[in-house]
């Protein structure tokens, strides 16, 4: 007997949510879909039911190795054979739930299990490639490494890297980071991924960029910056002169005209534990200065002085910073 | 073909190279001025000789000025699109810790294990689309499928995943 009452579904419901999913992430999404769309998103339970599934969507990213081509080499050789779980499978069930441990304690953890080479907070490291070329990871970053005869494939998971590259026509050398690629053109470059963004500088030669939504690359020399949204175009920007861009490679913190928020990030990259910003600092005036990633306390204390600002540090090394109370 | 049909398709040719550079300057890019000189020859083809052109070479530069700003127009409103559905599913109101309430971490090591069971090739499909960021009408060039074929299996996997959330069975 069926309740007349009897409210649609869940997976019914999930599986229209699921279907405008799949439209959003097609990359060919019509005007008249994306109308149908804001449509349906506006009636009744739509909006919960949508949310839910996007946060499904957007949750896998913490365990992408379960969809990688090398997690389960299938074998196809019987058909009972499929149902049993061979123990090589259940050895890699037991590393996503290693993974998903680590996810726990947090997702950057989950992140690093991707990555070839990674630098843990403070930490700048030089990693020689097996090309020949050299990559130095900043603090807090990664790089997964994917060297075919075909080419040469690098991707910044987080953080910023350096890389200085031995040329290979044949062999091109690519960095992606969200969704956007730079290449190589016999060349020193620098790339960073800030948020949903990335930032490139060429310290030597020039590199090709091109982004997940452009056709034609833009070229780039030595001294000039570019950046792109995921998603979006790449443009280039104003920034440092070639001689300082990746200085922190050499652990030296350069910060130019920046906004204090934005500088005081720069600087949190390089302590262990956390720093919030209390209240907005966009009515301050930028800040300049040359500090040392391995005292970032005291690149912080001095910012404080030069723009009042107020730290406060608790248990565990975490600080809060304030502008001072001007209201 | 009408007779301005035929002259002004053999001056196209003729002038090619600096109608290609005109929509160029109004594009910005060598394959969108390829593309506008592709819909300028499409136009010129359905010209009927009434009216008559006067000056048959200012009439060709004028309609590849106009078809180039059209495009021009079309491909702002491609992107705003594309940067809409992207910031959709990707940045809105993207607050980790809520998302990690709506999956929680059991439900997560689920949809892990049904994610390493998904058959093939919904499995490398879903890949290429969520983790390697392919459009969907590339995926099915690639694997020489139809796109909606490929949406199918995206869609596939995304009931399945969700079913393994949810402790269903599907």
């Amino acid at each position: 007997m069926t309740d007349p009452q009897t409210p649609m579904l869940p997976d019914e419901a999930g599986a229209q949510a699921h279907h405008w999913i799949a439209r959003l992430a097609s990359g060919e999404i019509t005007e008249t879909e994306m109308a149908d769309f804001r449509q349906w998103r506006s009636l009744s339970d739509n909006e919960q039911i949508f949310r839910r599934e996007r946060a499904l969507w957007r949750r896998l990213e913490g365990v992408e190795g379960a969809f990688s081509a090398r997690a389960m080499p299938r074998r196809r050789s019987g058909r009972t054979l499929r149902r049993l779980p061979s123990r090589k499978s259940r050895m890699l069930a037991g590393a996503v739930a290693a993974s998903l441990i680590a996810l726990m304690a947090g997702p950057q953890l989950a992140l690093m299990m991707r990555a070839d080479h990674r630098t843990s907070t403070g930490q700048v490291r030089r990693v020689a490639l097996a090309d020949g070329s050299e990559a130095v990871l900043d603090s807090g970053s990664a790089i997964a490494v994917d060297f075919k005869a075909s080419g040469r494939d690098v991707t910044l998971l987080a953080g910023r890297a350096w890389f200085n590259v031995r040329h290979d026509d044949a062999r091109p050398f690519r960095v992606a980071a969200l969704g956007g690629v730079t290449q190589d053109i016999g060349t020193a470059f620098e790339v960073e991924r800030v948020g949903d963004g990335v930032n490139v500088g060429v310290t030597d030669g020039s590199v090709k960029l091109t982004s997940s939504i452009q056709g034609a690359p833009l070229v780039l020399k030595a001294g000039q910056h570019a950046h792109y949204d995921s998603g979006m175009a790449v443009q280039r920007t104003a920034g440092l002169p070639t001689d300082d861009i990746a200085a922190w490679r050499t652990g030296e913190l350069l910060i130019r005209d920046m906004e204090v928020s934005a500088a005081i990030r720069a600087i949190a990259r390089y302590r262990k534990a956390p720093v919030f910003i209390w209240g907005t600092m966009g009515r301050l005036e930028p800040v300049s200065g040359t500090f040392t990633t391995d005292q970032p306390d005291d690149a912080l204390a001095t910012l404080a002085q030069m723009r009042g600002l107020e730290i406060t540090r608790l248990p565990g090394g975490v600080l809060f910073v304030r502008g001072a109370s001007a209201d | 073909m009408s007779s301005n049909a035929t002259a002004l398709t053999r001056l196209l040719l003729a002038e090619r190279p600096s109608l290609l550079r005109l929509a160029k300057r109004i594009v910005g890019s060598e394959p969108a001025a390829e593309d506008v000189a592709q819909s300028l020859w499409f136009r010129v083809q359905k010209v009927e000789d009434d009216p008559p052109i006067l000056n048959k070479r200012a009439y060709l530069f004028r309609l590849t000025a106009n078809l180039a700003r059209d495009h021009r127009k079309n491909e702002a409103r491609r992107l705003a699109l594309h940067a809409e559905a992207h910031s959709t599913l990707w940045d809105e109101d993207n607050e980790p810790s809520l998302e990690d309430a709506l999956v929680s971490v059991d439900a997560l090591r689920r949809v892990a294990d049904a994610a390493e069971r998904l058959p093939e090739p919904t499995r490398r499909i879903f890949r290429m689309n969520r983790f390697e960021a392919i459009p969907q009408r590339a995926i099915a060039d690639r694997l020489g499928i139809s796109s909606t074929t490929v949406e199918n299996h995206i869609k596939r996997a995304l009931n399945i995943l969700a079913a393994a959330r949810d402790g269903r069975v599907e």
